[in-house]
């Protein structure tokens, strides 16, 4: 019996570690669970989210990378979570992406995609990609993530092999996007091709036009053909993938073009000011900031009165407005330049002029929040006393293992 | 088994005390990581700027915690309109109550009354016409009537501020009503800047810090007797929906939860509806912790 017991309180004890930092049971992971790519070609990772019964409102996916082996092309929601968070990035010199997404449409209880991943495979290797416990999967304000259990993919990526030098080589353009980096308000796609001729000619083309880095296409057009437009692209990352069949049956290597397309303007914004009414020598402050879901918030630009736009950061401090009347414009430029502006007005009186402030009143109390970070009490990390507990515990448990086997020892 | 029962004890109580470290994943468990924009674009910016000065692109984040300093001469600006303020011209200047539609956050109740709607004269005063009482009567509501050589019924904080709780304001109006024989109303010692709109009532706009704001209202009559009322408010940062002092996904999960709904806690702006512009504000203030 005593052993039984004593067994117990040592299983309990290993447990500890693991219960206390799960939260939640939802899991997030990968479509899959390898990929071999060939070095210089792309491929798509699909993180995907298991609520596991909770109803997820903001997700943010933290996934890590080797960034010798492979680097990130684009990141894009791609599920139910349909906004973009703030505080979206990924790095390729670090290795690292943080990606979150948001839905105003209900929580979300099935299981999906939440974020397409396009890699470029770099040189051969094997890596693991994976999805890093700072990740979140929240509802209403909760975290719901179970960290122990978070997905990686295996990545084996190989050398390019040598060509056939005797199949024709396609080469791409695009008069209505010019390059495959900027961002385009055009939702018209042309797209034309060359070909450098191999010892065969080319019998047929085959195109595909969809979201994926790398489909092998199937839909087959006249040799003859040499251009062709797609009408009404929807925004986002759009890719044309071609190759030709030559009459020797032998394929060609197939080409892909990325269209980044984004005729959407950024969302709305909010110009807060610190003060709609100061005194000449007190600083205005402007607060700007949004979001837009496809080619991200490039610059924000500011005007006053009439003047050019200028572009400007936010927090941004004016400060030597004189005796008057300002209106103050922003905007907000997405990376296709779809622009969203925003006006407000400030009256500024004569040094001096009472203008019936409360007293011990700071015009910039709400700055200094944002600059300056100890207005308030602090207070300890609820992480921090999770720890602390956590500890405590764990060094009680020991005691009583300790006390137990010198109990017994004794006997 | 009698020595044993000490470490099942410790075992025990560690155990049942176990919930309390579970969740440890909290709002602030994460790093939060400042906007950065897209970290390795190439791009120059591309098509038109809608008529914007074009200037080159330059690739910023979305959020900066601190820019600097402008000057307002490096915009070339006209010049900010002279002295011609006057009355109509929709900010309270020097010596107006109200402007338009501007009122100062005056409403009925803080005028004293019950219910109505309060509006600007074109004098730049306010305008208690539509203002309405419950009993039917005009003038003010509140308090008792004690007799003025015993001490005076406390001063009471109106309705409608009562049990707001928080406010994310800097500048907030503090009203109430007070029993006719009072004759002065202070707050936190001060009678400086209380106004009375009738004899009834008591007003004034107070500056909060960040954090719990307490004030002691303190009605006194011609005897020199006093009764006291405490009001707290709380003023919050904007965007932290989850009181931990910081801005994070956990706030915006919160904001999600209210959007489209008229929730205090979520509207920032105060414009009666949770929205992609109190989004905004979050945004600008994404990553601040205080």
């Amino acid at each position: 019996m005593k052993q039984y017991i004593f067994g117990l309180i040592v299983l309990a004890s290993t447990w500890f570690p693991l219960i206390a930092f799960a939260a939640g049971p939802a899991t997030m992971g990968f479509s899959q669970n390898t990929v071999t790519a060939v070095a210089g070609e792309t491929f798509d990772l699909t993180v995907t989210v298991s609520p596991n019964g909770e109803e997820l409102d903001t997700v943010r996916a933290v996934v890590g990378f080797d960034p010798e082996i492979v680097s990130v092309q684009s990141v894009s929601l791609s599920g139910a979570f349909n906004r973009n968070t703030p505080g979206n990035f990924f790095d390729n010199e670090e290795g690292k992406i943080s990606w979150g997404g948001f839905t105003l449409d209900g929580g979300v209880k099935a299981a999906g995609s939440f974020a397409k991943i396009t890699f470029l495979a770099q040189k051969d290797g094997v890596r693991a990609i994976v999805i890093s416990s700072e990740s979140r999967l929240i509802s209403d304000g909760q975290e719901k993530i179970d960290t122990v259990n978070l997905g990686s993919v295996d990545v084996t990526v190989k050398a390019e092999s040598a060509s056939d030098p005797g199949l024709s080589v396609l080469t791409l353009n695009s008069s209505s996007h010019p390059n495959d980096v900027d961002w385009f308000q055009n939702r018209k796609v042309d797209v034309d091709w060359t070909e450098l001729k191999g010892d065969s000619e080319i019998a047929s083309y085959y195109y595909a036009f969809d979201e994926s880095s790398n489909t092998n296409p199937k839909t087959v057009l006249a040799a003859s053909k040499k251009s062709i437009s797609f009408p009404e692209v929807k925004d986002g990352v759009s890719y044309f993938h071609l190759k030709g069949v030559q009459k020797n049956g032998k394929s060609t290597k197939i080409i892909h073009r990325r269209f980044n397309i984004d005729d959407t303007d950024p969302n709305g914004f909010e110009l807060s000011l610190n003060a709609d009414q100061l005194i000449e020598g007190e600083s205005l402050w402007l607060t700007f900031a949004t979001t837009d879901e496809m080619s991200g918030v490039l610059q924000y630009q500011v005007a006053i009165n009439s003047s050019e736009f200028q572009i400007q950061t936010s927090p941004l401090e004016l400060t030597d407005l004189k005796e008057g009347t300002y209106f103050l414009r922003a905007a907000a430029l997405d990376r296709a330049g779809n622009t969203v502006f925003q006006g407000k007005s400030v009256r500024v009186y004569k040094a001096g002029s009472d203008i019936a402030r409360p007293e011990n009143f700071s015009p910039n109390s709400e700055i200094d929040a944002i600059t300056k970070p100890d207005l308030l009490p602090s207070k300890s990390s609820p992480r921090s006393k999770n720890l602390l507990i956590t500890f405590v515990l764990v060094v009680l448990a020991g005691f009583g293992i300790i006390y137990a086997i010198k109990s017994k020892k004794n006997k | 088994m009698s020595q044993l029962k000490l470490p099942v004890l410790l075992i025990a109580m560690a155990v049942l005390a176990l919930p309390l470290s579970v969740g440890a994943v909290s709002s602030t468990s994460y790093q939060v990581i400042p906007e950065q924009g897209f970290l390795a674009p190439s791009s120059n910016g591309s098509s038109s700027g809608a008529g914007l000065s074009s200037g080159s692109y330059r690739l910023q984040g979305a959020v900066e915690p601190f820019s600097g300093s402008q000057t307002s001469t490096s915009f070339a600006q006209q010049g900010g309109g002279g002295s011609s303020f006057y009355c109509g011209d929709g900010f309270i200047d020097p010596g107006e109550t109200c402007d338009g539609a501007a009122l100062n956050s005056g409403t009925c109740a803080s005028q004293g009354f019950d219910a109505g709607t309060l509006s600007c004269s074109s004098a730049c005063i306010y305008v208690t016409s539509a203002c309405t009482n419950a009993g039917g009567g005009g003038g003010g509501g509140g308090g008792g009537a004690p007799a003025a050589s015993g001490a005076p019924t406390a001063p009471v904080v109106h309705a409608d501020i009562k049990t707001l709780s928080f406010t994310y304001v800097p500048s907030f109006l503090l009203y109430g009503s007070n029993s006719t024989t009072t004759t002065a109303v202070k707050v936190n010692g001060s009678s400086t800047d209380v106004t009375y709109p009738d004899s009834s009532s008591w007003k004034k706009t107070v500056a909060l810090s960040y954090g719990l704001n307490s004030f002691k209202i303190l009605a006194s009559n011609a005897t020199g007797n006093s009764a006291e009322t405490a009001y707290e408010i709380y003023r919050r940062l904007v965007g932290d929906l989850t009181q931990d002092n910081s801005v994070n996904d956990y706030d915006l999960s919160k904001l999600v939860k209210l959007w489209g709904g008229k929730d205090r806690g979520g509207d920032f702006n105060e414009d009666k509806i949770v929205n992609d512009y109190d989004f905004s504000m979050m945004v600008a203030r994404w990553g601040v912790k205080v």
